[in-house]
């Protein structure tokens, strides 16, 4: 945050929790002149939900639920990371066929949160019809996380030492039929978000993020693979990551264009490492029950769909946690965001507020103290 | 979950520390993990005792802490960090200063409104503050709450030898147990309802058959210089020599027989529990315990004991016999039961009993009895009940022995008169069931003129015993003969405990070493110890739900071998051949687990 | 501003039927494999409390004395923890999903069988 001294007259206009424009509520505050933009203030806190102290009183197996609670579209993803945390601690060594079937939801999880921003990203354009379509195609993944789990959203499938359900052949062949379904319908929608001049007006050059500034700042995610820097935690091998073969995708136009480009390219290379996974899946059990209390500290990082999310977490030896740190991207993206806004005008800051793809009921678990602080 | 359930015998300890000492309590108290729950005041006018309460395991302890009000308190957020919200609601409450706090708010967090000066001031806390387990319905059931789950583990896991020990931290006969206990923790067990009880009992006999020798390398605890004198060799006496002896006192056994057991001995007949067995069990736990045994000791008095030794433990069990009350009963060749038995299984003796035999009774031991005529050569056994089978005490696996042996039951039918004579002539009337007594049984009301008369070679008597205490031993008895105790098993007079079928009247061979072991907690615990520990749980210890679920639904049953029919009424070798390591393992694997807590 | 890549899917959809389900009139499939309403059958439950051990959201209370299980739809994930962990077999879900009611009802099953 930084303080401005007043030496002329300036608005301050309150882009409050509660917008239509918004998809989730962050508080920011601009301070604007005329029609220019000259800083932000972000005020963040506003759906703080104590979840890190939620997780220091339950017991640990029930955490996952909890965990999985505090993001509605990335949710697997969490659940995910959490339990690798507790396996990585008691030294539980998960089956390879487990290792792949989270592979493959985590991809589908990426495919739907992809899909969904670029709805809303179309709408926060104006182009209202490419949201509606784009929504319409989206339901064809919600369908199958039905037929296949049991929820549309809320999968609940992950435990510690490996998965609850099975990917088995008749399984295996909805899922490439139904995705080979959606992925022509997304391969249409290419020479719209390309080509198209009118989006293209509307969001190239704004929101430029230089290079040298990016990691400085702590971009995560697309935001910092729009600028052209190689960054991808799934590059580390975790899961079954390291088996399968390919290149996080950049783009070095450093605007919110470009952005965009990277997580339509991503959706469209999800498809691709579905079918890989689902073709190199070996046979095997899919859980394997651990046998400790957890004990000791681990860090984690996994790659989101909107960037990095890192977890520590730390046991002492009874069934209940010590501590449960959750950071997630979102949380890192919002310095490069203020930097981001400065020097643009009004009318620009819904694209490059949703360019970053704020993701607000993750990231609001940080509260100001005040009074001698 | 509400906390009436299930006790778990919380244990709450309250500890005071004055200012001085106070850290070192609550170092202490870290060291052994214990969680802050709340902070409580009280005001005392010019003082406040502060009360830390905290969460242990599944204990709660409590802290309390004298100050006068116009000294700072010194804070504890250095060792418990999250006392520092309710730090501050003291402050603000009840206007004294505590120092040294780690996040300070300057006193403007939470007010509560409505406070009183007695007021719980606490942290937010989730919930549900501890874990809440169970002991396993097996184990519940058991009167001696031997840890049933834990050895079933144990046997799984490849070791039966560590599942014997864990057996005798509460019931120190294994061996005996595993063949003639009448398991309720069977009964207690959640597969029941499907009519498949894990074999609990056969699954100890098995750690126990594993054992090379019985005997184990265990050290007592250090000499107290007490001494302690027991009276009866039974299970309750055994046991309660036992476990004083493992606590470090001295203790001698006076028994009247030659051999210990007692109605383990001439109650149980060969064919269900070996005699060699008996004796090198019990010998193995005294050559642990370092227990003086006086066989062929009866003690008429207990005024020399007294003098001798700091404490008696009566354990004389219930010897007599009930007399049926009909006329003819004193006739040659109306014989009671516990002296066919004792004859028979003591000492060996195959008496002539003839061919027809008639038994009168319905219980444990007059199955038995009808089991050993068979086995001395009588081709006819008829065992007459005065009710009917739904009220026959016997338990079902008796009864179905007895059956396959070929022994006939009549029911409803009770003797009137008895004729000397060789043969006899024994005179039975028909009975027809009426109001129910106080036990809650149909009391059977006698059918006039429907007598008819039998000829017998010999009428065992096998009604029940009786308590029959002499009267040189000066403590108080009830109407039935019984010794009066309380709840902590001592009687009227000072230092003597007494327990077992003495006290409860004829039950179970489980009860008895139950009364035993508490009897001899009860006694150390005079003495100024800490007595035998009590059964519980260790929140430590994890124990994990078994995989495959819908693999272990689907197992069936066990059963074990037995000898066949005809094999079995020619000698007296033990029915039951146990299980081999395969068996066990595959009837361990069945376990549910109920006592999981991952 | 030209958008002729959208054109063509912007005139089909203009003619086809919409694409949504018509709630209240038309009702959706129930698709098969649904997590949806539980019930407890209380002539298997033996009130053993692991489901209440397992649940994550404490919406299940087991009183065992009394025989009677009280059951939160309104805190219940729907995630079937309990239905994979009851050994009896005494808890079975449908594929109902629950609508929306006015008041928030704890359900109570009791057991009507006597002494065990």
């Amino acid at each position: 945050m930084s303080e401005t001294t007043m030496s002329k007259k300036y608005t301050v206009i309150p882009f409050g929790p509660q917008h239509p424009v918004l998809p989730e509520p962050v508080h920011l505050r601009f301070i604007v002149d005329e029609e220019k933009i000259v800083d932000v203030v972000p005020n963040l806190g506003y759906v703080h939900r104590g979840i890190e102290r939620a997780c220091e009183l339950n017991d640990y197996k029930r955490n996952i639920y909890l965990c999985e609670r505090v993001c509605g579209i990335c949710n697997f993803v969490h659940g995910m990371t959490y339990c690798e945390g507790i396996e990585k601690i008691t030294d539980t060594d998960v089956p390879p066929r487990a290792k792949y079937i989270r592979t493959i939801w985590a991809e589908v999880q990426r495919i739907q949160s992809h899909l969904l921003w670029l709805g809303l990203f179309a709408d926060a354009i104006g182009f209202e019809s490419l949201f509606m379509q784009v929504w319409r195609d989206r339901e064809i993944v919600l369908a199958l996380n039905e037929k296949t789990n049991g929820h549309r959203i809320h999968l609940e499938t992950n435990l510690i030492g490996g998965v609850r359900k099975d990917i088995d052949e008749s399984l295996a062949k909805t899922y490439r039929e139904d995705l080979s379904v959606l992925k022509k319908k997304v391969e249409m929608l290419k020479p719209v978000f390309h080509n198209d001049s009118g989006i293209r007006a509307k969001c190239e050059g704004k929101g430029i993020l230089p290079k040298a500034k990016a990691s400085f700042l702590g971009a995560v995610g697309p935001t910092i693979r729009g600028s052209g820097v190689k960054q991808d935690m799934r590059l580390t091998g975790y899961e079954a990551y390291g088996q399968l073969d390919f290149e996080p995708i950049t783009y070095e136009g450093e605007d919110a264009y470009s952005r965009m480009l990277v997580r339509f390219d991503e959706t469209l290379q999800s498809f691709d490492l579905i079918e890989e996974a689902l073709k190199q899946m070996p046979e095997g059990p899919i859980l394997n029950k651990n046998d400790r209390f957890p004990e000791g500290s681990v860090v984690v990082r996994t790659e989101q769909p909107r960037g990095e999310l890192f977890y520590y977490v730390e046991g002492n030896g009874t069934n209940k946690l010590q501590r449960c740190k959750i950071r997630t991207p979102t949380a890192a993206n919002i310095p490069p965001l203020v930097t981001m806004l400065i020097g643009y005008e009004v009318p620009d800051i819904p694209t490059i507020v949703h360019s970053i793809d704020p993701c607000i009921s993750c990231t609001e678990r940080i509260t100001y103290l005040k009074g001698g602080r | 979950m509400t906390a009436q359930q299930y006790e778990l015998k919380v244990k709450t300890e309250d500890l005071s520390a004055g200012k001085a000492d106070m850290f070192l309590r609550l170092n202490e108290l870290k060291a052994q993990n214990a969680r802050l729950q709340t902070i409580t005041a009280l005001d005392h006018g010019e003082e406040l005792e502060v009360i830390y309460n905290f969460e242990r395991g599944t204990d709660e302890v409590n802290l309390h802490v004298r100050t006068p009000k116009r000294e700072p308190i010194p804070s504890i957020t250095g060792i418990f960090p999250s006392a520092f919200i309710a730090e501050n609601e003291v402050q603000e409450h009840f206007q004294v200063k505590i120092s040294g706090i780690n996040v300070d708010f300057g006193g403007k967090m939470m007010k509560i409104e409505g406070a009183t000066e007695v007021t719980l001031v606490k942290p937010a806390v989730g919930p549900e503050p501890f874990i809440k387990r169970f002991y396993g319905r097996c184990r519940e059931e058991c009167p001696a709450m031997v840890n049933a789950p834990k050895y079933i583990r144990q046997i799984l896991q490849g070791k039966p030898q560590e599942g014997y020990s864990t057996v005798i931290e509460q019931a120190p006969l294994p061996a005996i147990l595993g063949r003639v206990c009448f398991a309720p923790c069977q009964e207690g067990c959640r597969q029941e309802k499907n009519e498949e009880p894990i074999q609990i009992r056969l699954l100890k006999r098995f750690a126990a058959d594993s054992m090379p020798s019985l005997k184990r390398k265990v050290k007592r605890a250090k000499a107290t210089g007490r001494k302690v004198a027991v009276v009866g060799g039974g299970p309750s006496g055994v046991s309660c020599a036992f476990y004083l002896g493992m606590m470090g006192h001295e203790v001698t056994l006076y028994e009247k027989n030659d051999r210990c057991g007692g109605a383990m001995l001439w109650g149980i007949p060969k064919y269900r529990l070996p005699k060699n067995i008996m004796e090198d069990e019990i010998a193995a736990r005294f050559e642990e315990a370092g227990v003086k045994l006086k066989a062929g000791k009866e003690v008429k008095s207990l005024k020399p004991l007294l003098k001798d030794h700091d404490a008696i433990f009566i354990g004389i069990g219930a010897v007599e016999s009930y007399k049926l009350g009909i006329e003819g009963e004193e006739a040659e060749g109306v014989i009671d039961s516990r002296q066919l038995l004792s004859e028979v299984n003591a000492g060996d003796r195959l008496l002539n009993i003839g061919q027809t035999v008639a038994v009168v009774g319905g219980g444990n031991s007059s199955i038995d009895a009808a089991r050993v005529a068979r086995r001395l050569g009588a081709s006819n056994v008829t065992m007459y009940y005065r009710r009917t089978e739904k009220e026959m005490p016997a338990s079902p696996l008796e009864i179905h022995g007895a059956t396959q042996e070929g022994v006939n039951f009549e029911y409803l039918i009770t003797p009137v008169k008895v004729f000397p004579g060789k043969p006899l002539k024994l005179v039975l009337q028909y009975m027809q069931l009426g109001e129910p007594d106080e036990s809650g049984r149909r009391r059977p009301v006698p059918i006039q003129g429907s007598e008819f008369t039998v000829v017998v070679d010999t009428v065992i008597k096998a009604i029940g015993q009786a308590v029959s205490i002499p009267k040189d031993y000066g403590v108080e008895v009830t109407r039935r003969g019984t010794i009066v105790t309380n709840e902590n098993y001592e009687t009227s007079l000072k230092n003597v405990y007494a327990g077992g079928d003495c006290v409860y009247g004829p039950s179970s061979v489980i009860e008895a070493l139950r009364d035993g072991r508490n009897a001899a907690s009860a006694i150390d615990r005079s003495f100024g110890g800490k007595g035998w520990s009590e059964p519980s749980i260790d929140i430590n210890e994890f124990v994990g739900r078994p995989l495959n679920l819908e693999e272990i639904k689907s197992m069936e049953r066990v059963e074990v071998r037995e000898l066949s029919s005809e094999e079995r009424v020619r000698n007296f070798d033990e029915v039951e051949l146990g299980y081999n390591s395969s068996e066990a393992f595959r009837e361990a694997y069945r376990c549910w687990r109920c006592d999981w807590n991952e | 501003m030209r958008m002729p890549e959208m054109l063509k899917e912007v005139l089909k959809n203009l003619f086809s039927k919409p694409a949504t389900v018509r709630y209240p009139f038309e009702k959706p499939q129930p698709v098969p494999g649904t997590r949806g309403a539980l019930t407890w059958d209380m002539e298997r439950c033996d009130e053993c409390q692991d489901c209440e051990r397992v649940c994550p959201s404490m919406a299940v209370k087991v009183y065992p004395e009394e025989k009677k299980v009280e059951y939160n739809p309104f805190k219940c994930l729907f995630c079937y923890l309990c239905v994979d962990n009851c050994m009896q077999k005494a808890i079975t879900g449908s594929d109902i999903v629950r609508t929306p009611e006015y008041e928030k009802k704890v359900e109570v099953y009791e057991s009507k069988k006597g002494e065990k």
